[in-house]
């Protein structure tokens, strides 16, 4: 994917997409805006279920996005099995998409993650994702899940 | 044999052949074992074996089970494997030349971390017990204290079935240690089978225990150190007393400090025995750094516990210390540079490895000391006496400047040349700290602007390696610790040694029927991202009146929990003795040994199982029954890795975390909402039957200290567990999860077996969701039919009968079905 555009029509058009959302969120402000804010736009905007981890769950929930308290790893844990079972999303994803998690934490765990593919939405480059967004300094990041927001379309 | 054995047990014969393998050689060690423990009601009823001297394949029937239950999770990706001569093989790619698969690989990885682990601390063992021997001579007697008797559980006992008497049995013991961490490390590069090799992760850990066990041993009998099960057991509540001031803001800074480091406190003890006897231990300060500090409390109360291992570096470089005395430790770390900038003599006694240093060993005590007082930074000296020697002559004549340290227009200064475009020292941060962004503040703000940066700093340096602008990121870490310094405090208990059987029965029954959510414990090496987190997770569980142990590093680090409306340190808030509402220390980092021990005494209790040599039968008692959580929180030297894997092969769930947790690359996780997954055998009778997804991990990563606690309590039920033992778990469960996230549980259902363990202050709540989201049927405050996982809907009576294990006999071993009690067996034909 070599454009916004691209990467917004993909997300747009995948079934089962799952995303994620990590410590950072509530952590992380971009330029006076919480990181939480752009998950919940990314997740309102494509309608997702999002499985959310560390504490994001209440913040998400007050944004009004669907949104139920999942641990990480557990989540990686089951892709690897031949039933998924989490209430979280009916299906097996086939898309998971990875949001305010450091390098350190979810670098690791991508290989491990089976039968789906990973977008990571973070300020640096995963190689082990399927995708994932490029370097960037802070204010870059900003701009990036900005436009990324932007070709999502309105609500 | 040479000669057939038995021995007489109630009104049973027991030939000792039919227990024991293979007992040639260790004749004595066998039947005095059975003689003292062997239980004659298990022995008519089950087939036991004892596996004194145990190999990892003498465990592998109870290793195969936790390994089959939770399949490793491989996080990160070997890439390619150089383990032989005809290597590098692509294992991305298929199997290597030699056959190895990468799930093995990663398995071979994992067991080398652990060896890794186990080793660090067989050296400290080893050099321990030499120099004791050499000191007080072979025969020198050892008790685990006067409250232990013969059926008090040691993993020394689990693996060896010794019941060390003197300091030569503990020589036999680490000579087993030894040879298991060969054949381990050796396994390392030549396994093919990731199974096979994951138990063998488990037995590095047990192993290490042992080792840890025997640093105990000689720790209180040789060297001074305090154990509570020597004390009035009336005491105990408040034995050893809140006394033990810590943090670099309690340290007199007015009069010489000389800090020891690391793992080995001898130095330590000779160079405060030689401050004693010359009436000179006022005038300097003592201070520990990791496992030492933990250490000499034990026999020096005025020693400053200052950090964990984890952070030292911070501590050298602050430079509070004129000299520090060091050895290996759990985690190696570059200090030396961090020194010689603070202007801190260095005198280092490891003896397997320089840290680069002149070998002053064979030199005289003037002489080393006049060369480091004209400018040599340190010196290597691996002869105890003679090192602490050194260290009392130059503390009190070294005098050093705090010039080092940035000032804060000095630190302003270099703040400005920070990029807005830039915060790579974000992306290799492995706590993931905006130091970047926070830096950019400091300009404006001063260094309190990386307040939080400090605290989440362990000085790995990463930051300061990739920085484009070369800007100094560990001095101004320093400069903003220095700011602070005053406030850097901590109190708490020294260490109090084993707990005894006839304590841990006391909790026993206060767990299971008491209004106690649970044990658990807590670890941790000081890399986590907040400073008084440990001490929150320890107050929150505690203070819940669940019983909590510590050791290690993390007993330090709690004591910095300070309750403002109180006044009060965690410590002051609670007592000591092993039991409902009370936060136990235990010791330093070879105490963590006592932590499992105390654990797997209460099967010996509860169900009379004999522990000698006996591990797996104890530890599938223990994992079915009421097995403690523990916590790690800031997990990163590799004996973290093996002590976590001892703690799994007990039967006890690991929550670790935060970031460095998420490194480990190995989980032990299974999948709980596959019902078919979970069931175990009935002691009598045989037959397979279903349970509900209890513990549904071993080894699980969190990201935050709420979710540290919700996890906890989600492993924290087991299947056999009566009602009240559920409920106050549930409740407790649902509780953390309400309070921290505003939901219940994903999973919380698939823990009922009763509407008698819905927690009452939810009951109304959870039944309606039973019924709504579940579909359960529900008259009023009852259930009427439960649905079984399958999908059946049934009367709660036949639900009990047919699922889950409350109260019943249950085991994960074939081998500990009640002897023909098996489906055919002739108890059943009876
Ligand atoms: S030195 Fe501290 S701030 Fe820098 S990367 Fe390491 S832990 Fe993070
Ligand atoms: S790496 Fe250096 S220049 Fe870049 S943000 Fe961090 S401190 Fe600033």
């Amino acid at each position: 994917m070599n454009s916004f555009t691209e990467l917004a029509n993909a997300l747009k058009s995948r079934k089962n997409v799952l995303l994620l959302t990590g410590y950072l969120c509530d952590e992380m402000e971009l330029n006076g805006r919480r990181l939480v804010d752009y998950a919940a736009d990314i997740a309102l905007k494509l309608n997702l279920p999002v499985a959310a981890t560390g504490n994001t769950v209440v913040a998400l929930k007050e944004r009004g996005v669907r949104a139920g308290k999942k641990v990480l790893a557990e989540m990686v844990n089951l892709t690897r099995f031949p039933h998924w079972g989490d209430p979280v999303i009916t299906e097996r994803p086939e898309v998971m998409v990875f949001i305010g998690y450091p390098p350190g934490v979810l670098k690791p765990l991508l290989p491990a993650v089976k039968g789906a593919e990973t977008i990571v939405l973070g300020n640096v480059c995963l190689k082990e994702a399927t995708f994932s967004l490029p370097d960037a300094s802070l204010s870059q990041y900003r701009l990036n899940l900005e436009s990324l927001i932007g070709e999502l379309g309105g609500f | 044999m040479p000669e057939k054995k038995t021995i007489r047990l109630g009104n049973s014969i027991i030939d000792v052949e039919e227990v024991v393998r293979d007992g040639r050689g260790i004749e004595d060690i066998v039947i005095d074992a059975m003689e003292s423990d062997f239980q004659e009601a298990r022995y008519r009823s089950f087939n036991q074996k004892l596996f004194p001297f145990a190999d990892a394949a003498d465990l592998a029937e109870w290793d195969g089970f936790l390994v089959r239950q939770y399949p490793p999770l491989y996080t990160g990706s070997p890439g390619t494997c150089s383990d032989c001569p005809r290597g590098p093989c692509d294992l991305e790619a298929g199997k290597g030349l030699c056959g190895l698969e990468k799930a093995a690989c990663q398995a071979r990885l994992s067991l080398r971390r652990a060896c890794r682990g186990s080793l660090s601390q067989f050296m400290d063992s080893r050099e321990l017990l030499n120099y004791a021997v050499k000191v007080f001579g072979p025969e020198h007697p050892v008790e685990w204290g006067k409250m232990h008797d013969r059926s008090d559980a040691s993993h020394i006992g689990f693996m060896t079935a010794i019941w060390p008497r003197c300091l030569a049995d503990l020589d036999r013991v680490l000579t087993y240690v030894e040879e298991q961490l060969n054949k381990l490390l050796v396994a390392s590069f030549t396994g093919l089978d990731a199974s096979e090799l994951e138990q063998m992760v488990l037995h590095a850990g047990s192993v290490l225990l042992v080792a840890m066990n025997v640093s105990e041993l000689v720790k209180m009998n040789c060297f001074g150190f305090i154990n509570a099960s020597n004390e009035d057991i009336m005491q105990m509540i408040n034995w050893p007393p809140v006394n033990i001031l810590g943090g670099l803001g309690n340290v007199e800074k007015e009069k010489p400090v000389l800090t020891f480091l690391g793992d080995n406190f001898l130095a330590a003890w000779c160079a405060i025995k030689q401050l004693q006897e010359e009436n000179r231990a006022g005038q300097v300060e003592i201070c520990g750094i990791g496992p030492a500090g933990h250490d000499i409390v034990r026999f020096y109360d005025q020693c400053r516990v200052l950090a964990p291992m984890t952070q030292a570096r911070k501590i050298v470089r602050y430079g509070i210390s004129d000299v520090i005395v060091a050895s290996a430790a759990c985690i190696d770390l570059n200090f030396l540079p961090d020194a010689v900038a603070a202007g801190t003599k260095v005198i280092w006694t490891g003896r397997e490895k320089n840290i680069g240093l002149p070998d002053y060993t064979d030199e005289p005590v003037a002489k080393i000391v006049a060369e480091l007082l004209t400018g040599i930074p340190g010196a290597w000296i691996r002869h105890m006496e003679k090192a602490a020697a050194v260290a009392v002559e130059l503390v009190q004549k070294v005098s050093r400047s705090k010039e080092h340290l940035l000032s804060e227009d000095a630190a302003k200064k270099e703040a400005k040349r920070c990029r807005a475009d830039c915060d790579c020292c974000h992306g290799v941060c492995p706590n993931g700290l905006l130091i970047g962004q926070q830096l950019r503040k400091l300009p404006a703000e001063g260094v309190g602007a990386l307040k939080e940066i400090e605290e989440g700093c362990y000085l790995c340096g990463r930051c300061e390696g990739v920085c484009p602008e070369k800007i100094p990121l560990e001095d101004i870490i320093i400069a903003v610790l220095n700011g602070r310094v005053e406030e850097d405090k901590l109190k708490m208990r020294a260490g109090r040694g084993p707990v005894a059987r006839v304590e841990t029965t006391a909790w026993a029954f206060g767990s299971m029927w008491g209004n106690c959510p649970g044990i658990f414990h807590i670890l941790g090496c000081g890399d986590a991202r907040m400073r008084e987190e440990l001490g929150w997770i320890a107050y929150n569980l505690t203070w819940r009146n669940a019983i909590v142990f510590t050791a290690g590093c993390a007993a330090g680090e709690i004591g910095r929990y300070f309750n403002r409306e109180k006044q009060q340190y965690v410590y002051e808030q609670f007592g000591t003795e092993a039991q409902v509402r009370n936060l136990i220390n235990l010791g330093s980092c070879t105490a963590c040994s006592h932590i499992v021990d105390q654990a797997l005494k209460w099967p010996r209790t509860g169900s009379g199982i004999a522990h000698y040599g006996n591990f797996a039968e104890t530890a599938d008692v223990e994992y079915n029954v009421i097995a403690p959580t523990l916590i790690v929180w800031g997990a990163l030297p590799d004996r973290m890795y093996a002590l976590v894997a001892a703690w799994v092969r007990a039967g006890m769930s690991v929550i670790i975390g935060p970031n460095s947790g998420f490194g480990w690359n190995r989980y032990l996780m299974g999948n709980k909402w596959q019902w078919e997954d979970w069931w175990t055998y009935t002691t009598f009778g045989g037959q397979k039957r279903y349970v509900e997804p209890s513990p549904p991990g071993m080894i699980i990563p969190v990201e935050t200290k709420e979710e540290a606690l919700t996890q906890a309590l989600s492993v924290a039920m087991r299947p056999v567990e009566i009602r009240d033992g559920r409920q106050i778990r549930l409740d407790t469960y649902v509780e953390f999860s309400e309070t921290f996230f505003k939901e219940f549980p994903d999973d919380w259902q698939l823990f009922v077996r009763s509407d008698w363990e819905l927690p009452l202050r939810y009951k109304s709540r959870l039944l309606k969701e039973l019924k709504e989201k579940f579909g359960w049927e529900i008259d009023r405050l009852r259930v009427k039919r439960a649905r079984h996982p399958d999908g059946r809907l049934m009367e709660i009576g036949e639900f009990n009968k047919e699922y889950s294990s409350m109260a019943m006999s249950i085991t994960r071993l074939k081998r500990m079905i009640a002897r023909g009690s098996e489906p055919g067996g002739k108890e059943e034909n009876k």
